[in-house]
């Protein structure tokens, strides 16, 4: 993938482990121990992702923010994990605007350790025509709560919510709250978040979608399907939608469910022993996910996180 | 190379009654045969195929069934699958998120394994699938799609059948493969079985017309009705069958 990487520890800024001489100079970055600031300028096109890898040994906190200017074409990775195996507590609040068609890729990896927790609130607000695509990947933690404010503010702007929470550990409980604001005429929303329970694992989606009155033409589409690997696992979907618009259009659908038996009987018929068809169908049904990733190399990156290289 | 004794099966039904669905079934498939089980609807033919490919939610209540020497209910269907028996499915199962090359090698180097080979080679498995497909007449572009997803009907029994020319199966059971065919893919089938014949390979056809035994002549049909075989005879009982109708024999078996 090969990121412009930048580290953090427990919110911290690490200079020398970090290439900021890779960064371009007119993109703005400052920080303090409690926060990050970013911003990137009008017209700027990143081929290579930014990548922001925060290792955690205690609770922190972090406040940042990030402009992307008008046109930009950013790629931006967040990874969080520990430092040391330690456990850590890590809040992080997130606040983005998008300029007029700006297009910002967002990745985020949850990876810490199974003593951990982490809260994320996440805030975007969309001017006109802009494009935010998210994809936020959870494979760690103890709990992890993301909670995700999207405002198309102005009219055409679009964004794209993904999400893959692989949980297989007893009492993880991994939790999504999302929410988009249609506020302004021709905007287009999609989430689209799946999750693998296994164990005690549990896990909470609320996928909430607002048309304001004079948001016109609207388009939202939701899903989250489950997959439970275990009888102690639970997953809760909870879809709402409120519409105050006419001349819209808004899908919903959510799935709690086990793997298809027929689908084991037809690969073992083949040959494949039970355990390594059932790898298989789980992977399969996380690859429908990873494959949004616009970017290939992050889209292989994160496959290999999730352990789903199944197509060879 | 299969026997089949007294074999009776029943499963529970919507409301979990249990519904005996085989009534004693006794067959015997010798080497290098090819045997078509006709019925009517409901008769059990299907039941009779998913049991011996091992599918779960039949209850076994009486009989045996032996392949070559051993007891075929002890074994798990991707045991059965490696000692060579193969299901073509009346109802292919669409598996998004699996690519279709990727699975049809992943079955290829399972079975492999098992007879202690070496997994094949990749130039080697796509020359192989490559032909293979061209004897049933795919487009090689459902190679990169996911296993069944959004085939039509012809497509999933082709895909059955390229699946069968690839693993290579000792005991072939094609249940209603012939269903919902045009004459084209219907002999392609019949072609893709009639290349497998030798003297050492066995088929089960199961089917409820007599139009694929024109393509692929039968050594001995079976006539099920109610969980029973009623009657047995030469490649002219299937040709009286077209002629009169189930009816006839369901009279005459006094069932």
């Amino acid at each position: 993938m090969n990121p412009i990487s930048f580290i953090f520890l427990n919110g911290e800024f690490q200079k020398k482990q970090s290439a900021i001489a890779a960064l371009p100079k007119e993109v703005e970055f400052q920080c303090t121990p409690k926060s990050i600031f970013l911003r990137f300028p009008k017209m700027l096109t990143l081929k290579t992702p930014i990548q922001f890898v925060f290792l955690g040994t205690k609770k922190y906190e972090l406040n940042n923010t990030i402009i992307v200017e008008e046109n930009c074409r950013i790629n931006f990775i967040e990874e969080y994990s520990n430092h040391l195996d330690k456990k850590n507590e890590t809040h992080v609040n997130t606040e983005i605007t998008l300029h007029p068609h700006a297009h910002f890729d967002f990745y985020k990896l949850q990876k810490e350790n199974s003593g951990s927790s982490h809260h994320a609130n996440f805030s975007v607000t969309q001017r006109e025509s802009s494009q935010l695509q998210m994809f936020t990947m959870d494979c760690g933690g103890l709990t992890a709560k993301h909670a995700i404010k999207v405002q198309l503010a102005e009219k055409h702007a679009s964004c794209a919510l993904h999400g893959l929470y692989l949980l297989e550990h007893d009492q993880q409980h991994v939790e999504h709250q999302v929410l988009v604001d249609h506020i302004a005429p021709f905007g287009k929303s999609a989430m689209f978040y799946k999750g693998v329970l296994d164990n005690d694992a549990e896990a909470k989606f609320t996928g909430r979608v607002k048309v304001h009155a004079g948001a016109k033409q609207s388009k939202a589409a939701q899903e989250n399907h489950h997959l439970l690997l275990s009888k102690r696992a639970i997953a809760k979907s909870e879809p709402e939608l409120e519409i105050y618009a006419n001349d819209i259009q808004c899908t919903h659908g959510a799935t709690v469910g086990q793997i298809d038996p027929a689908a084991i009987f037809y690969l073992c018929s083949r040959g494949m022993d039970r355990a390594t068809a059932i790898d298989y169908l789980c992977k399969a049904f996380s690859t429908e996910v990873l494959n949004k990733i616009k970017l290939e190399s992050v889209r292989e990156y994160m496959t290999r996180e999730a352990g789903c290289n199944v197509q060879s | 190379m299969l026997k089949i004794k007294n074999l009776h099966v029943s499963i529970l039904d919507e409301n979990q009654k249990k519904k005996e669905i085989l009534r004693g079934i006794s067959l015997e498939i010798a080497p290098g045969t090819v045997h078509a089980i006709m019925g009517p609807n409901g008769s059990g033919k299907s039941t009779l195929a998913n049991v011996l490919a091992g599918r779960e939610g039949y209850e076994i209540t009486d009989g045996e069934i032996k392949f070559r020497d051993k007891n075929l209910f002890d074994l798990a269907p991707e045991e059965r699958a490696t000692e060579g028996v193969f299901l073509a499915f009346q109802y292919p199962v669409e598996i998004p998120g699996v690519n279709n090359m990727y699975f049809l090698k992943a079955a290829l180097n399972s079975l492999r394994k098992k007879r202690n080979l070496p997994p094949i080679d990749a130039y080697d498995f796509l020359q192989l699938v490559k032909s293979k497909m061209k004897e049933v007449g795919m487009d090689e572009k459902f190679l990169s799609r996911a296993v069944n997803e959004g085939f039509s009907g012809g497509e999933k029994k082709r895909n059955e059948i390229l699946q069968m020319l690839m693993l290579e199966p000792s005991f072939a059971i094609l249940d209603e493969t012939d269903s919902g065919l045009d004459i084209d893919a219907l002999q392609m089938v019949a072609q893709g079985v009639n290349s497998l014949r030798n003297t050492e390979r066995s088929f089960m056809m199961v089917t409820h017309y007599q139009r694929l035994l024109n393509y692929i002549v039968p050594d001995v049909v079976h006539v099920m009705a109610k969980g029973k075989i009623i009657k047995s005879g030469d490649k002219s009982l299937a040709l009286l069958l077209e002629e009169k109708g189930y009816g006839w024999i369901e009279g005459e078996g006094g069932v």
